[in-house]
């Protein structure tokens, strides 16, 4: 959506490393080959529109770089903070 | 959650990343037949589901060198007439594909930042007759293409090369007209890289 895309769908994945010549790490990170598509937006307002229904934030600048590492290295999500 | 290794950005250089690139599909082109950490040639496109009749008159030294993750001509139907745009087309066998498709009143321009794939995708044009596509040295960052040109933006096993996916998307935006379709071949991790493993960069060119 950042670069001006929407209806981004995934069609198809599969296994595309498995019994190549050489060894691959492909398995140890899960590896898939994908095909996906995506259509631009018709126009400014639809984009616009696209951004403003995003469910999360991407961080301007890396978190740990902020000073907020422990945000990102625990048990995840928690929610909003108690007082 | 987001972790740490998400957000690592690499710390080589991008240029010397680039041409370890160049190094190891000029290697695919030079001798396919070798052997590499990804599969290639027909066996490849066999098993990523592309037609026969879509490789019929090609030259085998492109369908040889074949080296994609997926295949853009099955996500959606390019239509007689439209404009493609090909990035990373290295020995350009997808391109050749979708000039074929779009037939003479249709336009393909391939891009590919490494000489030796850009001169045999023109080697192979030449041979096969194809008249509507041109191949341009460039990198998916910066594409040398014109706003708006294109209804379709296709690419195969490419993006998962670039550091900056961001740029390259938006690039694929810039040249697409409103509504231009994006249908896209390349692979995704399911487990997360260690930040250590970003750094690595026989693990970016395979």
């Amino acid at each position: 959506v950042a670069a001006g895309f929407v209806d981004f769908e995934i069609t198809w994945q599969a296994d595309v490393f498995s019994g190549a010549p050489q060894a691959s790490s492909a398995a140890e990170f899960g590896t898939q080959g994908i095909n996906f598509r995506a259509r631009k937006t018709a126009h400014e307002q639809e984009w616009q529109a696209a951004m403003a229904a995003l469910t999360c934030e991407v961080p301007v600048k890396p978190t740990a770089l902020q000073g907020a590492d422990g945000l990102l290295s625990d048990g995840g999500d928690k929610g909003p903070l108690s007082p | 959650m987001m972790s740490d290794s998400f957000l690592t950005e690499p710390s080589f250089d991008l240029e010397r990343l680039r041409q370890a690139i160049q190094e190891e599909y000029a290697a695919v082109a030079r001798d396919p037949g070798r052997g590499y950490h990804f599969h290639t040639g027909r066996p490849l496109a066999s098993m990523l589901g592309y037609h026969d009749k879509w490789l019929e008159g090609l030259p085998e030294g492109s369908i040889a060198s074949f080296a994609g993750t997926g295949n853009p001509f099955r996500i959606g139907q390019l239509q007689t007439g439209e404009r493609v745009v090909d990035i990373g087309s290295g020995a350009g066998i997808d391109s050749l594909i979708a000039a074929k498709i779009v037939g003479p009143g249709g336009q393909v321009i391939g891009v590919d930042m490494t000489p030796t794939m850009l001169e045999m995708a023109r080697k192979s044009a030449r041979e096969s007759g194809a008249g509507n596509v041109e191949f341009r040295e460039g990198l998916a960052e910066s594409l040398p293409v014109p706003d708006g040109w294109a209804d379709v933006v296709i690419s195969n096993g490419v993006l998962n090369l670039l550091p900056d996916k961001l740029a390259a998307l938006q690039e694929m935006a810039r040249v697409l007209k409103p509504t231009g379709r994006l249908q896209i071949g390349d692979i995704l991790v399911r487990a997360a890289v260690p930040a250590d493993a970003k750094q690595q960069i026989d693990l970016w060119t395979g």
